[in-house]
């Protein structure tokens, strides 16, 4: 694939080494403002292609590359030029457009440009916390789609062993994992332990209302 | 003939039940608009405005019945003109629909890859009235929101790459010096790809090869820069190449 990249700051370095992982064969190009950068981004991503653009000259290079460009990720550390280059990415139909944010708050801004694709880097905060804090509920992942969702809850007794299994009886789009607290994996929630952290992966609007039925409860 | 007196009370209480429908159609317009919203402004604006026009009909209707005009001739006027209304905004009724049909079931989004009918595109803006569709050739199909209603939707979207068939023609060529050129060519436009591409037959006929390769494409736009590349790259072995 044609990947642009723009930004030489964390946020790309870490997207370009992701890169180059998905796609080792394809064309990365990186789009950097300053001459001092350009220079050390050369050298620490030797497979890419560097350019060096003014902050204005970008729009004019995603304009004239957007026939063959099959993905923009704006990953500057500035959310309004990440905007602005999303913005001229989606009026030139460029296929894939990802924004990486810088603060978390702008996320409903990028949404009603119509960037599909936003990547919040603050995101994972909450879940790891909830994961290692033990909360009752934690949605762990939803795929960009939003149609799988993986999530984990805290089951403590019989009763809502019961009642996990209940709602799990005859659903063919969750699957289930039970890590009980000795730390025993199982698969199947029948036979697993009355305490520990289940995990659930499959359909983002089952698994809400499951969730939603176990969420209230006193940590 | 009415007495002079009754004369007058009609055509008060004929003016107040005007005013009142012209009052009551602004504020069902304004509170229709904020609740159709969430389908998207333009249709919120143009069906509030459908309503509004409605309720202002009624109450003209009901101040004609109550100045006591002849109702019957009246009635034959104002079904003609809805008639002939309807006939004449046949297609603008038809995008309405369409219109609603696309808010509430919402077969695409913008940046899916559907096909309808003979046309397949990227979606690039969903509109009011018409949807704008990027085809392979790059070439910007606006397309009136009637036409979803007529035509079966195939979303593609779920997988990101496109894959792209061509055939390639090598006119005087022998298949067993061919094969490695074909290789070497794929090769070298496979970065710009979603993965590998595929040699999937390759035959000898009347002194000339045909090869069919698959291609996996993200932006289906920049098919005819490949294929341009691809021919170069075959010109460069002093191989002369047809690609469709």
């Amino acid at each position: 694939m044609r990947v642009l990249l723009i930004g030489g700051g964390h946020s790309a370095y870490f997207a370009a080494n992701s890169i180059r992982g998905i796609d080792p064969n394809g064309k990365l190009i990186i789009i950097e403002f300053t001459s001092e950068k350009v220079e050390v981004l050369s050298k620490t991503f030797p497979f890419a292609e560097v350019v060096q653009q003014e902050i204005d000259g970008v729009e004019s290079y995603i304009r004239s590359n957007a026939s063959i460009l099959d993905a923009v990720i704006a990953a500057t550390e500035s959310d309004s030029l990440n905007l602005r280059y999303c913005k001229t990415a989606r009026e030139n139909a460029v296929p894939l457009i990802i924004a990486i944010l810088n603060n978390p708050m702008n996320e409903g801004i990028f949404a009603k440009e119509g960037v599909r694709h936003v990547i919040n880097p603050y995101g994972i905060i909450p879940v790891e916390l909830s994961e290692i804090l033990g909360s009752a509920t934690n949605i762990i992942y939803k795929t960009p789609s939003g149609s799988v969702m993986v999530a984990s809850l805290r089951i403590e007794g019989e009763g809502e062993l019961r009642k996990i299994r209940g709602k799990l009886r005859g659903s063919e789009d969750v699957s289930a994992l039970l890590v009980s607290s000795s730390g025993e994996i199982k698969s199947s929630i029948e036979e697993a332990d009355a305490r520990g952290r289940l995990y659930l992966m499959g359909s983002e609007e089952k698994l809400r209302k499951i969730l939603g039925s176990f969420r209230g409860r006193r940590r | 003939m009415f007495p002079p007196e009754d004369v007058i009370l009609r055509i008060l209480i004929a003016a107040a039940v005007l005013i009142l429908s012209y009052f009551l159609g602004g504020y069902v317009k304004s509170r229709l608009e904020r609740v159709l919203s969430k389908f998207g402004a333009g249709f919120a604006r143009k069906t509030s405005d459908l309503v509004r026009y409605f309720i202002l009909f009624v109450g003209i209707a009901a101040m004609v019945s109550i100045l006591s005009l002849d109702i019957m001739a009246i009635s034959v006027i104002i079904v003609a003109i809805l008639i002939l209304l309807l006939v004449s905004m046949r297609d603008i009724v038809l995008n309405l629909a369409a219109e609603l049909y696309l808010a509430t079931r919402k077969p695409f989004k913008e940046n899916d890859w559907i096909k309808v009918g003979e046309i397949e595109g990227s979606v690039k803006s969903i509109g009011g009235m018409d949807t704008e569709i990027i085809t392979y050739d790059g070439d910007l199909v606006v397309i009136p929101n009637s036409y979803f209603l007529r035509h079966p939707i195939i979303n593609k979207s779920q997988s990101l790459a496109r894959y792209v068939e061509l055939k390639l023609s090598f006119p005087k060529m022998k298949l067993d010096k061919l094969e490695q050129a074909v290789t070497e060519v794929l090769e070298e436009i496979k970065p710009e790809l979603f993965g590998d591409p595929e040699l999937l037959s390759m035959s000898e006929k009347d002194q000339m090869v045909e090869a069919h390769v698959s291609l996996p494409i993200v932006n289906v736009r920049k098919l005819r820069w490949l294929t341009a590349r691809m021919a170069k790259g075959f010109l460069t072995r002093g191989i002369e190449v047809e690609i469709e």
